[in-house]
């Protein structure tokens, strides 16, 4: 609905830290702002807040009115609409990825890896941007099943109709997101370039 | 002489019928009874499982009062380009593996074809 306040140009770099009062945060991804305003023609919202190492306090600052600001005074300042229809979609998903961070290593009594804070982030992250995508296409999705993986990666499962699509986010960065297509007896594996991929296989 | 651990400890066969237990984590059981194939996406480890003839589902769940258990039938597991082996552990007898590579499809059919042993 609205968006001001942005104080500068400089774009940080992904990831980065910044100080706000006394309590140290991080901001994972690329922190961008939406094309109305003065500063970018981006539109990306690709933004996940928290506020310890460990633990995520805060996936989506712009449900509310949220304020950064760092040594160089970069301050953006913003209320977005279409966040409130994320939360709505997916606020179960997000919260068992929040949940899913917290569970120790061996947590499914064979051995398998922690689950991220920045595996977490670029879960949530492709939940949204492919809302998004789906959105624009006027394709509705029912609720994701999500799993964590005992290699630290993050899986969605998504059942419509005879489709299902179950897509595994990477523990590592520099992996891809892959997805298994499932169609009758017919499997497809892939990988998923851009979020909003998810479009063709639900058209 | 000293014996290796490989001579003390008797390896078994696993047969086509044999049955093999896996415990799966509450995160990956959904409410429709199925569970997600994420639980068989363990790379670069193989699987581990239970060989069935060898433990009992209360022994290979003890200690984990939140997991469902689960079995597979090793000739599925083979069917599927897969195999399973004994791999016991000095506190597990029953311990196995699930050898081979298991991309996203092997790991969907895994999770199809488990049958529901215990559900809590």
């Amino acid at each position: 609905m609205i968006h001001e306040n942005i104080s500068s140009q400089k774009k940080p770099d992904s990831p980065f830290s910044l100080n706000i009062g006394e309590r140290r945060k991080h901001v994972l991804g690329t922190l961008q702002v939406p094309e109305d305003t003065r500063i970018t023609k981006s539109n990306s919202y690709n933004v996940c807040v928290h506020y310890e190492e460990d633990e995520i306090s805060c996936i989506l600052p712009s449900v509310e009115f949220f304020e950064f600001s760092n040594k160089d005074d970069w301050v953006a300042t913003w209320i977005d609409i279409p966040f409130d229809s994320f939360q709505d979609n997916y606020s179960e998903a997000i919260k068992k990825v929040n949940d899913t961070t917290k569970f120790a290593k061996n947590w499914d009594s064979y051995g398998a890896e922690r689950i991220s804070v920045m595996t977490a982030s670029r879960a949530i992250n492709f939940l949204y941007e492919s809302l998004r995508a789906l959105n624009n296409c006027g394709i509705t999705l029912p609720k994701p099943f999500t799993a964590p993986c005992p290699d630290g990666s993050i899986q969605f499962e998504w059942e419509k109709e005879n489709k299902e699509l179950e897509v595994v986010i990477p523990h590592n960065i520099g992996d891809k997101i892959s997805f298994l297509q499932i169609e009758g007896d017919d499997y497809k594996e892939g990988i998923i370039d851009h979020p909003s991929e998810l479009v063709e296989y639900f058209l | 002489m000293i014996k290796s651990s490989a001579e003390k400890v008797k390896i078994v066969d696993i047969l086509d019928e044999d049955e093999l237990y896996r415990r799966i984590h509450p995160s990956w059981q959904k409410n429709n009874g199925k569970i997600s194939s994420g639980a068989f996406i363990t790379k670069p480890h193989p699987v581990s499982i239970d060989i069935a003839k060898l433990t009992t589902p209360i022994k290979t769940l003890s200690n984990f009062p939140d997991h469902w258990l689960v079995s597979l039938i090793t000739k599925i597991v083979r069917s599927i380009g897969l195999d399973a082996c004994h791999n016991p552990r000095p506190e597990n007898y029953a311990h196995g593996l699930i050898k081979g590579k298991i991309n996203k499809t092997k790991a969907r059919r895994l999770a199809e074809s488990a049958s529901l042993v215990i559900k809590k």
